[in-house]
């Protein structure tokens, strides 16, 4: 059961690894970036759950807190550009 | 499986991030690659580097790079091939000498073991921080003279570079309300870097974060200009100020009598990750 669901959401990370490379415009690329982040995000909760490591949860918490703040960079970026 | 899946994502995202066209792009790949090699370390039970690339490979890092790549857009960034190929010579050299090194060192040849048998002396609980603030202590000070002496370097372009304002009020009255808790988070993550995984450095970078995020809005911190210089340079005066004193006293350069251990550390620390946070905030916002 274990394996199963790491190995889900590793499947979820390569999927979505496919929109980012494919994306036909820049902006799908970031945003299945930041899919990316809380499947990759969702998979260290999980790690922490089965492992017991209580580091884990403060990594998540701080990418959690931080992809926010990537994800305005990018669109404060892409905004100048339009202007 | 999941190991495996980790390390192809990875390595297919550093070699888009290197051969995007756009530079935009790039950016987007270098976040994933960050990310993924920060999943990897976890895997890899280090958990002190998967945070610091977790926080400071994938998202500061990035949030840099999406700044910058606005700036160089139209000048030709391609290397020469003589200059890949000797690169690419370079690190294939360092590569077969690191693996010839991993499988012949001996057991008892390895530092692991010495740092934890001198764990008690260091007045720390985390063997990282040990290593980092006491044993090698000198190392620390050498690099936070070189992220210091970058910063300078950066304010020195000042007048050349083109700094665009763009007034937001959502996002300022979010990074509002963001700021306190990324600040408190902070600073518990450089207080646990004394006994568990977590650091100055890590910490650091978490609040640079919080003032990036204040700095996009176009606002900027309600400080003047020379107390944000002041408190960009106190992790180098305090580093420097304990090491004298201590050497004055007679313990010698950087080296803490046992009882003091503690309290200097955790100083250094903290002022390490106030300066942290504002010399990559004055970094990110291009100007003081």
């Amino acid at each position: 059961m274990k394996e199963f669901i790491l190995f889900l959401l590793g499947l979820n990370l390569a999927l979505g690894f496919v929109r980012i490379f494919r994306g036909p415009s820049v902006v799908d690329s970031m945003l299945a970036s930041l899919l990316l982040g809380t499947g990759g995000t969702s998979l260290i909760l999980a790690l922490y759950k089965f492992t017991g490591q209580a580091f884990l949860l403060n990594l998540a918490l701080g990418f959690a807190l931080l992809a926010g703040v990537v994800g305005v960079a990018f669109a404060i970026i892409m905004l100048r550009d339009a202007d | 499986m999941l190991d495996i899946i980790i390390g192809l994502l990875m390595l297919l995202s550093a070699f888009a991030s290197l051969h995007s066209k756009d530079l935009l792009k790039s950016g987007v790949f270098f976040v994933v690659f960050g990310f993924m090699s920060g999943l990897l370390w976890i895997r890899l039970s280090a958990p002190d580097i998967a945070m610091v690339e977790i926080i400071l490979g994938s998202a500061i890092t990035s949030i840099l790079i999406f700044k910058l790549s606005r700036g160089v857009r139209d000048i030709a960034i391609k290397p020469k091939l003589w200059r890949r190929l000797w690169a690419g010579a370079g690190s294939l050299v360092l590569f077969v000498f690191l693996t010839f090194y991993l499988f012949t060192v001996r057991e008892e040849e390895r530092v692991g073991g010495l740092v934890f048998e001198k764990l008690s002396l260091s007045g720390v609980e985390s063997p990282v921080t040990a290593v980092l603030l006491n044993f090698r202590g000198y190392d620390t000070l050498l690099e936070v003279g070189v992220i210091t002496l970058a910063v300078i370097g950066i304010l020195a372009l000042e007048p050349k570079r083109k700094i665009y304002e763009w007034n937001d009020i959502v996002v300022w009255r979010f990074s509002k309300i963001f700021l306190p808790i990324i600040a408190l988070f902070s600073l518990y993550i450089t207080y646990l870097g004394a006994f568990s995984v977590g650091g100055a450095f890590q910490g650091g970078s978490l609040l640079a974060g919080g003032l990036a995020f204040l700095s996009l809005s176009g606002q900027k911190l309600p400080i003047r200009e020379n107390p944000t210089l002041f408190l960009a340079m106190l992790s180098l005066a305090v580093f420097v100020a304990f090491a004298f004193a201590y050497a004055l006293v007679g313990h010698g350069f950087l080296t803490y009598p046992l009882e003091l251990s503690t309290l200097s550390i955790m100083l250094i620390e903290i002022s390490i990750c106030i300066s942290t946070g504002m010399l990559l905030y004055i970094a990110i916002r291009g100007r003081l």
